[in-house]
């Protein structure tokens, strides 16, 4: 076959989506070329009988400037010239991509940010993601039970969904998206948590009690769909249990409350452990596998590591400490401590019951206590961290 | 306008499924795709966009027959529905020649169908279309939901929301389980190939 030039034409008229699909139904075999002012040399796309077979962009780093990220990346050549020359190409096939999927993929990319638009300023960084550091795992819950979703909310990336110590008794269900979970500190804001769907933005404490502060703040990290829950239900539902499992509940959410605060303190290198168990004992439980509710004095619960303990949370009366065989906190009695004040003292609580009335709950209490309860977990983790890093600094 | 291919005496045929987010584009499509298997050409591919899958294949309806002696081959698509994804929602309504607009019968998605069809509408503008004109039918989709309790909105509810002045045909359907999905289908196809003929003259 004779080389020639049988397309040319603007990217500003045709987009390479465009292109690819002429060039592919058309049944073409050839090489595209696309000539952009901000690149040196242009970026290729091979085609056999309307195949992608191969593709380079020597704008890349050499492992990727050859086969299928080169041919994502000429999505990002917005402004140019192209021209697709009819020949016999002998290029070693790199791509086997079915030819649509490279299109859909490619504008996906771009839409999405992955791939930088060619262009003066292309030298453009996200910073975004940059200084919130790697390491903060997404927490996302089972499935959202729509029987409680009782309107739907959308927010922006960058969007502030509820702000810490305002007031507000909404509770939201996360049915798209990921939101940080922010905490003010002296040393700027510090996000504790991610989470995203299936989650909650809001505590169970928010929507029991009217005008109760918010203990963090919620932004949303990308685009966010929101279900705002049906508070009222939920606070029915919740009023009809026993006392003892309500206040087991309130004693989780004080928890994540007080872990919160721990993990801040950590991260400030405020280490308060001394002041918090001043006048307190090493606490033994005689059994190994039950709950208890303390009944007076106060308790600390803390984590001991390599380098020293990390206090946890400070538990006082009405708070439940020990084992809870259906929820894996992960602290007392196997991963943590417990110092006692002179006074304490605790009733055996029957785990069996708990259990059961844990069970009749509706699937979406029952994911707030769980959520709550992986987000202690996961707190608990970063605090250790925290320390483990500061002890890093040090050396 | 359709593309007709010389080369394999094709004539190409887009129809672009449309809708608020997880409404059910993707499970109609899917649907489509596992029932037909035999008549789609290649694979279904799929782009992962955020909240809904960007979905695609090649589709030779038969039965159909042939146009003026060229075989009919539809592109379906379904489209993302989020904002950011403008590139790739206007490579897919480029020259599409039929609509499926999927509404959620979800009483809480009430006010994200109407959104999604004024959205239809404006994009549609855009590339000179109008919704009014342009081949389009309607599914009521997820009525399966009723079943477990869910809150829907009636039928007549979402008729008056959004075919009040459009008076499109409209489907309920139940995608997941695959009520409505071929006759919804079935009716974009008649409607587009109807519109195709009058614009080209036959």
């Amino acid at each position: 076959m004779d080389k020639k030039t049988v397309l040319t034409g603007s990217l500003s008229f045709l987009t390479l989506g465009d292109i690819l699909q002429l060039v592919g139904s058309g049944g073409g075999t050839g090489t595209l070329r696309i000539i952009s002012k901000y690149a040196p040399e242009p970026g290729l796309v091979h085609f056999t009988k309307g195949n992608i077979v191969s593709a380079t962009n020597k704008l890349l780093e050499p492992a990727k400037s050859v086969g299928p990220d080169a041919v994502y990346s000429l999505f990002g050549w917005l402004e140019g010239e192209f021209e697709f020359i009819q020949e016999e190409t002998a290029v070693k096939r790199t791509i086997t991509t079915n030819r649509m999927e490279i299109i859909l993929d490619g504008l996906r990319m771009v839409d999405e940010g992955v791939i930088p638009i060619l262009g003066p300023v292309s030298f453009q960084k996200k910073t975004s993601d940059r200084d919130r550091g790697p390491g903060i795992p997404i927490i996302k819950g089972p499935l959202v039970d729509y029987m409680y979703v009782v309107d739907e909310e959308e927010f922006y990336e960058g969007g502030k969904i509820a702000r810490e110590k305002s007031h507000g008794g909404w509770v939201w269900v996360i049915l798209e998206g990921v939101v940080d979970i922010v905490k003010e500190t002296p040393r700027g804001p510090l996000t504790l948590l991610k989470i995203a769907d299936g989650a909650f933005v809001g505590s169970m404490a928010s929507f029991l009690f009217q005008g109760s502060l918010r203990s963090f703040t919620a932004v949303a990290a990308t685009n966010v769909q929101l279900g705002v829950l049906d508070s009222q239900r939920l606070s029915n539902e919740y009023s009809k249990r026993s006392r003892e499992f309500r206040e087991l509940a309130m004693s989780i959410d004080k928890r994540l409350e007080e872990v919160n605060k721990r993990a801040v303190e950590v991260y400030l290198r405020e280490d308060r452990f001394r002041e918090f168990i001043k006048d307190k004992k090493p606490f033994k439980f005689e059994k190994k596998d039950s709950l208890f509710q303390i009944t007076q004095g106060e308790a600390v619960i803390a984590r001991k590591t390599k380098h020293g303990y990390i206090p946890l949370a400070n538990m006082g009366p009405d708070d439940f400490i020990g084992h809870l065989p259906f929820l894996e906190i992960g602290h007392e009695p196997q991963a943590a401590s417990v110092f006692a004040s002179e006074n304490f003292d605790v009733s055996e609580i029957d785990v069996g019951e708990m259990q059961e009335e844990y069970i009749r709950l509706s699937p979406t209490l029952k994911n707030m206590i769980e959520n709550t309860v992986t987000r202690i977990s996961i707190l608990t983790s970063s605090a250790v961290s925290f320390r483990k890093q500061h002890a890093r600094e040090k050396k | 306008m359709a593309n007709i291919n010389l080369k394999n005496r094709e004539i190409e045929c887009k129809i672009v499924y449309y809708g608020p987010g997880r409404c059910g584009k993707t499970t109609n499509l899917e649907y489509v795709f596992k029932t037909y298997r035999k008549q789609a050409i290649g694979d279904m591919v799929s782009a992962n966009t955020e909240g809904d899958r960007t979905l695609f294949f090649d589709f030779l309806p038969l039965g159909i027959g042939k146009i003026k002696d060229f075989d009919v081959r539809l592109q379906l698509y379904t489209v993302p529905g989020q904002v950011k994804y403008s590139s790739t929602r206007k490579m897919v309504l480029r020259e599409v020649d039929g609509l499926v607009f999927v509404a959620d019968s979800l009483k809480v998605r009430r006010e994200k169908n109407m959104l999604s069809l004024k959205d239809l509408h404006q994009n549609l503008k855009e590339y000179g279309l109008s919704i009014t004109k342009v081949p389009l039918v309607m599914q009521h989709n997820k009525r399966d939901l009723a079943k477990q309790g869910i809150p829907l909105m009636s039928i007549q509810q979402m008729e008056k929301d959004l075919n009040r002045q459009l008076k499109v045909p409209s489907f309920a359907g139940s995608a997941i389980n695959g009520r409505g999905v071929g006759e919804t289908l079935k009716a974009c196809i008649k409607v587009t190939l109807k519109a195709m003929r009058k614009q080209m003259g036959w």
